[in-house]
């Protein structure tokens, strides 16, 4: 640089600095206002429940018969071709520790990211999961959507085929597609969509809800769709029990869709492949899973200070338990456990992983994150095993912990890169 | 049903107390006027503005429990500035523009309150490259070291330099040497 372009550099840096703060002040004489408090904490609480909704509500059930009126409208087909591909189910057998149930459930068992450096990895998640807009099958084979202008916000396997939630190539609106994975560009089928994806216990259904309140059942490996009967717009699912939607299916076919009504009325609702539409209780404001032998929970009070309090229903909508400490996630594939996390919606993330008994509400195992750290995202490997994306020291990583008490890395950290809020991974519905 | 009799069930605890939004409220009130300050450089629009610092202070509460016996204001600043990347890093990806110096910029609106006189200097700022612009702002307006510049932006120090170089080298174009080169002679 000659001195003539040294002198000129630093006369612009000093401009810079002299006229800037004069600019900053115009803020103000603008008309840029200073804000409130409460304006702060409803976004703050608008952040919170947009990352319960994108992320495990997902329902563990089997087929549980409800009780259908006369002249029961069956599923609307909107959609279908090709054979019905191969089922892949969402939950596995561990290849992880075997569990033994002689924990100590009043011992608060830590997870540290830190602490598992140098530990041996295990095996990456037998439910799949994505990393920075790529899905990673456990098979190690991957399908990119990073190209893409939005992304992959959500992830559903079904089948060969993959839900995605993203935004619309041109408006930006929240969009499903479906895509063979392994792929690049094959969707085969889009909708709009409102909130996330629920899987089924068996993977064999995954359902969401259009803007319009029209659940969409996706299943036979991706190649047939249905539209449930319509609840009120803006509903999201929370859970769909059930793994054929056919009414006509040999098995018997038939399920249920569970999703909750958001804002400042929350409400809960079913709807049937059999053509029902009813409140699905009276008592839960958001329903976070529901369980094969038909038990529902969620939250029934939410608080202004962010605190919440949670229960487990059964049948007739009779209360088995509750709790103030805890949030509910979602039920273990065998129904018998209920995975929980804080009951105050506050934080980064979320810093417990409680295991209940889910009939009793008895204490199975205790986790805490370390300090500074939280779990963003949970759900269930297998009957025995929870995954956890946790945010610790700086890093982000997947862990595998067990009823069992033991801990393990499942997908090696990554450096958060100056990004504390958003996490590179996310598990699958 | 008497809660505390339920097979099995855990009796309603009361609520937990929080100290947060009191702890929270005094960093804020003292320190969200620099927030909007630095949110306008960046974005050059007022409610922008006011909706990224409202972005940036949720965020911050919700994290204040792990931030706290840190730095809250560096945070805070990293926060702010991500969260402006991530705007017009979406904008970017949806216009599907593939330069690095894409010509989509965030331009001043002009509010009709306003008397007019505005610099050269910032508007010719104003037409930078989203990211040449959050550094020329964060190392000339928030006076930051490259280092805490490229901590903030979670980008290397290399990036900030060739950054700021080519935002100062386009500055000097679109406003001219001459002037500035009497003036700091004058100075000198």
């Amino acid at each position: 640089m000659s001195e003539k372009e040294f002198m000129g550099h630093r006369l612009m840096e000093r401009r810079l600095e002299e006229e800037l703060p004069g600019e900053a002040e115009l803020f103000h004489v603008l008309g840029g206002r200073e804000l409130h408090l409460d304006e702060v904490l409803t976004r703050a609480g608008g952040i919170r429940r947009k990352r319960q909704t994108t992320r495990g509500l997902v329902a563990a059930a089997a087929v549980v018969a409800l009780v259908a009126p006369a002249g029961v409208v069956l599923a609307h087909r909107e959609s279908a071709s090709g054979p019905a591909p191969l089922v892949q189910p969402t939950t596995s057998t561990s290849t992880g520790p075997s569990p033994t149930p002689t924990v100590d459930p009043s011992v608060e068992r830590p997870i540290s990211l830190a602490a598992l450096a140098g530990e041996p990895v295990g095996p990456p998640p037998a439910t799949g999961y994505v990393d920075n807009d790529v899905w990673h099958d456990p098979d190690g084979s991957t399908t990119d959507q990073s190209f893409t202008p939005y992304g992959m916000l959500d992830a559903a396997p079904i089948g060969e085929d993959l839900l995605i939630r993203t935004g619309a190539e041109q408006t930006g609106d929240p969009t499903a597609i479906l895509v063979h994975r392994g792929s690049r560009n094959t969707v085969t089928h889009s909708w709009p969509i409102s909130g996330g994806f629920a899987t089924s216990v068996g993977g064999n259904v995954v359902a969401f809800a259009k803007p319009d309140g029209t659940p969409v059942v996706v299943q036979d490996g991706g190649s047939q769709w249905y539209t449930m009967p319509k609840v009120p717009a803006g509903a999201e699912v929370a859970a769909v029990r059930g793994e054929d939607c056919k009414e006509q299916s040999p098995g018997g076919g038939g399920c249920t869709v569970f999703l909750n009504s958001l804002g400042n009325q929350p409400k809960t609702w079913l709807s049937t492949s059999h053509g029902l539409v009813d409140a699905a209780s009276a008592h839960i404001r958001s329903i976070a899973g529901v369980s094969a032998a038909g038990l529902v929970a969620g939250i029934s009070e939410h608080h202004a200070d962010l605190t919440t309090c949670s229960e487990v229903r059964g049948t007739d909508d009779q209360l088995v338990w509750r709790t103030c400490d805890n949030r509910f996630e979602s039920f273990s594939p065998d129904g018998s456990r209920l995975l929980a996390t804080n009951g105050i919606g506050d934080g980064l993330g979320d810093t417990q992983l409680d295991v209940f008994d889910a009939r009793s509400g008895d204490p199975v195992v205790r986790y805490r994150v370390a300090d500074g750290g939280a779990i963003t995202w949970m759900r269930w490997e297998d009957d025995s095993h929870v995954l956890a994306v946790v945010f610790d020291q700086g890093v982000w990583g997947i862990v595998r912990v067990g009823l069992d008490g033991h801990v393990e890395v499942a997908v090696p950290p990554v450096k958060a890169n100056g990004d504390p809020v958003n996490s590179p991974f996310l598990l699958p519905r | 049903m008497d809660l505390t009799t339920t097979t099995g069930g855990h009796a309603m605890a009361a609520h937990k107390p929080t100290v947060r939004a009191d702890d929270f409220e005094a960093w804020m009130t003292a320190r969200q006027r620099w927030l909007l300050r630095t949110a306008w450089l960046l974005t050059g629009d007022v409610h922008t503005a006011e909706d990224l610092v409202q972005t940036t202070l949720a965020k911050l509460y919700l994290a204040w429990d792990r931030v706290s016996a840190h730095g809250v204001d560096s945070y805070a600043r990293k926060i702010l500035v991500n969260e402006h990347a991530s705007m017009w890093r979406r904008t970017w990806r949806h216009r599907e523009v593939v330069t690095d110096d894409f010509t989509s910029h965030e331009v001043p609106v002009r509010d009709e309150a306003y008397d007019g006189t505005r610099t050269a200097l910032w508007d010719a700022v104003s037409a930078l490259a989203p990211r040449q612009r959050a550094v020329i702002v964060l190392r000339y307006y928030e006076q930051l070291s490259e280092a805490e510049t490229a901590e903030a932006l979670g980008i290397s120090v290399g990036t900030v330099k060739s950054q700021a170089n080519r935002a100062i080298a386009t500055l000097r174009e679109r406003l001219g040497d001459r002037t500035d080169l009497v003036g700091w002679e004058e100075e000198r």
